[in-house]
């Protein structure tokens, strides 16, 4: 890893910053008072793909219900990321293809030879209001995520209601998000400071539609604005490597859905669907289906499946023939190309119940997925877990 | 942007308009441990986590992470 000495200051400092937060999720959770509903929630996610980038992730969540009504909860996560050394030198066509797959920034032929590892730390605050007996329920919650060269915040606010005795519910949610970009020094690359911010509104409805059916269908709609382009990736248009540049505007625009059945031979299954679409002319179709099922008394199996399929944005190319790009702005990002992805996916839940008192409520999860798309990128998704109330 | 709001109010309006009315004693297989969509929240806020750095079709909520190495 080759860091500056500016870098490892931020780093130590996030590093210390994260390792605080988690301290004091463990540490709310030992000084709870007895007797309140407190919940603790533990995961560790392993993320690895077929470009040899690793992502190893660490979440802890601390749930504390008080004053019967309310609830508060603190999230701390961090994100280790482990890049492998760039295939070419620097600035070369083959380089430039390995910076699309993993946004690294390369500021020497040494350096690019090398590992790069990069931290990021998360953490979320919330509170809830829903006072037993009562249709209406509201939340709201802050969250920062923190990098090297990047500090996301959001705050956000859901208000909910219930009708017809709870077989009807509409969830409306708001959020604000803004982001900050302090660029790494890279070649090519501008080391100016940049910033973005986003709206996004989601109206969620809630539909039993018999004792063992349930229905879920909602709109979400986000505004960006500012900086949306990759700072560390170049494109080669007309002959030249060129900084990325993608417009400073975006809407996007989705509307899912999801039906639930139980099942007799104690077994549920469900199917989700999602359409998207963007001014940037993104469109987009996902189908996710789960089958749950029972296996012995208690514990749980689901077999997962996912499908998306979405169209390239406008001015996405493969190649570029002129400097100017289409309509003026160059795209390297392989999110904005055409894609078919599928995704097979398998978890194991083992409550313990009726084992030892201390141990009720315990739950264990263990899931694998495998994920592959139609540009030849796979990944593999470990993920391993407990929740525990007491 | 019109067109979305009245499509979202359209579904609203649908859902408020009420399929059944299950009673709490008849929530029994509803409540059961595997048809809870909220028990998997923290799982797709994770998973989104990483999809929205292959695919650029996402709700865009949760903060857009441009900075991320792994994105």
């Amino acid at each position: 890893m080759q860091l500056t000495g500016r870098h490892e200051s931020r780093l130590g400092r996030g590093r210390r910053a994260t390792r605080a937060a988690l301290a004091a999720t463990v540490l709310l959770g030992v000084g709870a008072p007895a007797g309140a509903d407190e919940t603790v929630h533990a995961t560790y996610h392993s993320f690895s793909d077929s470009a040899k980038n690793h992502v190893d992730t660490w979440v802890m969540e601390y749930v504390q219900g008080f004053a019967d009504a309310w609830s508060a909860s603190l999230r701390g996560a961090l994100d280790r990321v482990h890049l492998p050394p760039l295939a070419g030198l620097p600035g070369s066509q083959e380089n430039i293809d390995a910076i699309t797959t993993a946004s690294r920034p390369v500021h020497s032929a040494v350096q690019s030879k090398q590992d790069y590892l990069k931290e990021r730390q998360e953490l979320t605050g919330s509170l809830q209001w829903a006072p037993r007996g009562q249709s209406l329920r509201a939340s709201g919650s802050y969250y920062v995520s923190r990098e090297s060269d990047f500090l996301g915040q959001q705050a956000s606010g859901e208000v909910a209601r219930n009708w017809n005795g709870g077989s009807t519910a509409l969830a409306l949610r708001g959020a604000y998000g803004f982001d900050a970009l302090h660029p790494d020094a890279h070649l090519n690359g501008n080391a100016t400071g940049q910033s973005r911010s986003n709206v996004d509104v989601t109206l969620t409805a809630t539909q039993t539609l018999s004792p063992v059916t349930q229905a879920s269908f909602g709109v979400e709609l986000t505004a960006i604005r500012g900086f949306q382009s990759n700072p560390y990736r170049n494109v080669y248009a007309g002959g030249q490597i060129l900084p990325e540049l993608h417009p400073e505007t975006r809407l996007r625009r989705a509307v899912f859905a999801e039906c639930e059945r139980y099942l007799t031979s104690r077994a549920s299954a469900s199917i989700g669907l999602r359409y998207y679409t963007d001014d940037w002319r993104v469109r987009a179709g996902t189908v996710d289906v789960h089958f749950n099922q029972y296996v012995g008394d208690h514990c749980i199996v689901r077999y997962r499946y996912r499908y998306h399929t979405q169209t390239a944005a406008y001015f996405f190319r493969d190649l570029y023939t002129a400097p100017g790009g289409v309509d003026g702005y160059r795209s390297g990002d392989y999110k904005l190309q055409d894609v078919d992805s599928n995704l097979f996916g398998l978890k194991v839940s083992v409550p313990f119940e009726g084992t030892a008192p201390w141990l009720d409520g315990l739950v264990l999860d263990l899931k694998y997925e495998r994920y592959f798309d139609s540009n030849s990128f796979a990944a593999n998704v470990l993920e391993a877990g407990f929740s525990w109330p007491f | 942007m019109r067109r979305w709001i009245a499509l979202g109010l359209g579904l609203a309006v649908l859902a408020l308009a009420g399929c059944a009315t299950v009673a709490p004693f008849q929530r029994e297989y509803l409540a059961d441990r595997i048809m809870d969509p909220a028990a998997s929240a923290r799982e797709r806020a994770l998973e989104r986590h990483w999809l929205d750095t292959r695919e650029g079709a996402s709700g865009g909520a949760l903060g857009a992470g441009g900075g991320c190495a792994c994105n």
